[in-house]
């Protein structure tokens, strides 16, 4: 089976990558939220399933999940993962900033946390798409709250076809200066395996060219 | 990897376990995969699989237990090992439910497996006592093999014992 062969350098040039690359999101946050956002994506790493409960807590508890596809010259699954404590945080958040904007019972409006997916994917796919030169966009949002592993299984085996490593692309927020209150999401990345060598080879070459 | 503490055992993404009374075996975290279990009524011997994808296909890092029309046989080739007999061998069938919308039309992945494990069931003569697949929400299951009854557990729903 394919493995994305990256290595920790190239994961580290990825994350300033996106660092970089994160310009106008605390802005774009911070109307949306109208609140002071600071963001940062303090690490990115290939990670296993079992490792995930390290960054939010029992597998066996609900987490939000937004998927979103990338489609172009890399395909795959993107998942914005909010544990328990950071999703009523941000509900919060968009709540104050629009009564009924942070709603998430099921079948309800998720605007909220779809735009802020949004804006924190559209990142990602930028840093991309600017910086290694690859043709990349997301479709739209696709909002659940369940256990975790229950929403990444389908992209695992439809994507990834069996491969459980994924790129873990942690991102935190630090709103309301005041405050300063922290705010940690996670973006799951699961690459389809044709992906793997554009992908790893793209940010290779970028680093080599910017090492040069 | 298998975790075992006291009497359960965790059967992650991938893998398989055969126990006897009083072990438990357990899934959490199911959305598309499916967990097949057998259970020997006489013997009180059980085994779980905790199938990911539909069909081998031909290259992989993940074992027989992962493939939908692997994991029966081997899932029968081990309980037979511990003394289970065909005979008295009945399947539960839980998970494979569609999370999330995908683009690529036809059957979802979660259907393609249940479908795959039924027919290869069937192809041993190993009728169904107990089935709970579908839907859009996960699912986390325990199976008890002092009895053979799988504990269903969903989001939103109460527990469901097939």
């Amino acid at each position: 089976m394919k493995k994305l062969k990256i290595n920790e350098e190239e994961l580290d040039f990825l994350k300033e990558l996106i660092n970089i690359g994160s310009g106008n999101a605390p802005a774009a946050l911070e109307q949306l939220l109208n609140t002071s956002v600071v963001m940062e994506v303090p690490g990115v790493r290939i990670i296993k399933p079992a490792e995930l409960s390290s960054l939010i807590g029992s597998l066996d508890k609900p987490v939000l999940g937004v998927k979103m596809s990338l489609v172009g010259d890399i395909k795959g699954d993107i998942f914005l993962i909010a544990d328990d404590e950071n999703k009523k945080a941000l509900k919060d958040l968009a709540e104050k900033a629009a009564p009924g904007y942070g709603k998430i019972e099921p079948g309800s409006d998720m605007s909220a946390f779809e735009e802020i997916s949004n804006i924190i994917v559209g990142v990602f796919t930028y840093s991309i798409h600017d910086f290694c030169g690859l043709n990349v966009y997301h479709t739209v949002q696709d909002s659940r709250t369940d256990v975790l592993m229950s929403l990444l299984d389908e992209s695992i085996a439809a994507r990834a076809r069996g491969n459980t490593e994924f790129i873990l692309i942690e991102t935190l927020f630090q709103v309301d200066a005041k405050l300063k209150r922290n705010i940690t999401v996670c973006l799951l990345l699961i690459l389809a395996v044709d992906s793997l060598e554009v992908f790893a080879g793209s940010i290779k070459k970028v680093r080599e060219k910017m090492l040069a | 990897m298998t975790k075992k503490s006291k009497n359960i055992i965790e059967v992650s993404m991938g893998e398989g376990e055969v126990a006897l009374h009083p072990y438990i075996l357990t899934s959490a975290g199911l959305g598309s995969c499916v967990v097949a279990a057998l259970y020997d009524t006489r013997r009180r011997i059980g085994g779980m699989a905790h199938i990911m994808i539909p069909k081998y296909s031909g290259s992989s890092n993940n074992g027989r237990y992962a493939y939908a029309d692997m994991a029966i046989k081997k899932l029968l080739r081990e309980m037979q090992c511990k003394g289970a007999k065909l005979p008295d061998i009945v399947a539960k069938v839980a998970g494979g439910a569609k999370m999330f919308s995908y683009d690529d039309g036809g059957e979802s992945i979660g259907e393609q497996i249940v479908a795959g494990v039924r027919t290869h069931l069937r192809k041993k003569g190993i009728q169904v006592t107990g089935v709970d697949t579908g839907g859009s929400r996960g699912r986390s299951v325990k199976f008890y093999l002092d009895t053979g009854r799988m504990v269903v557990k969903t989001l939103g729903r109460e527990d469901k014992v097939i």
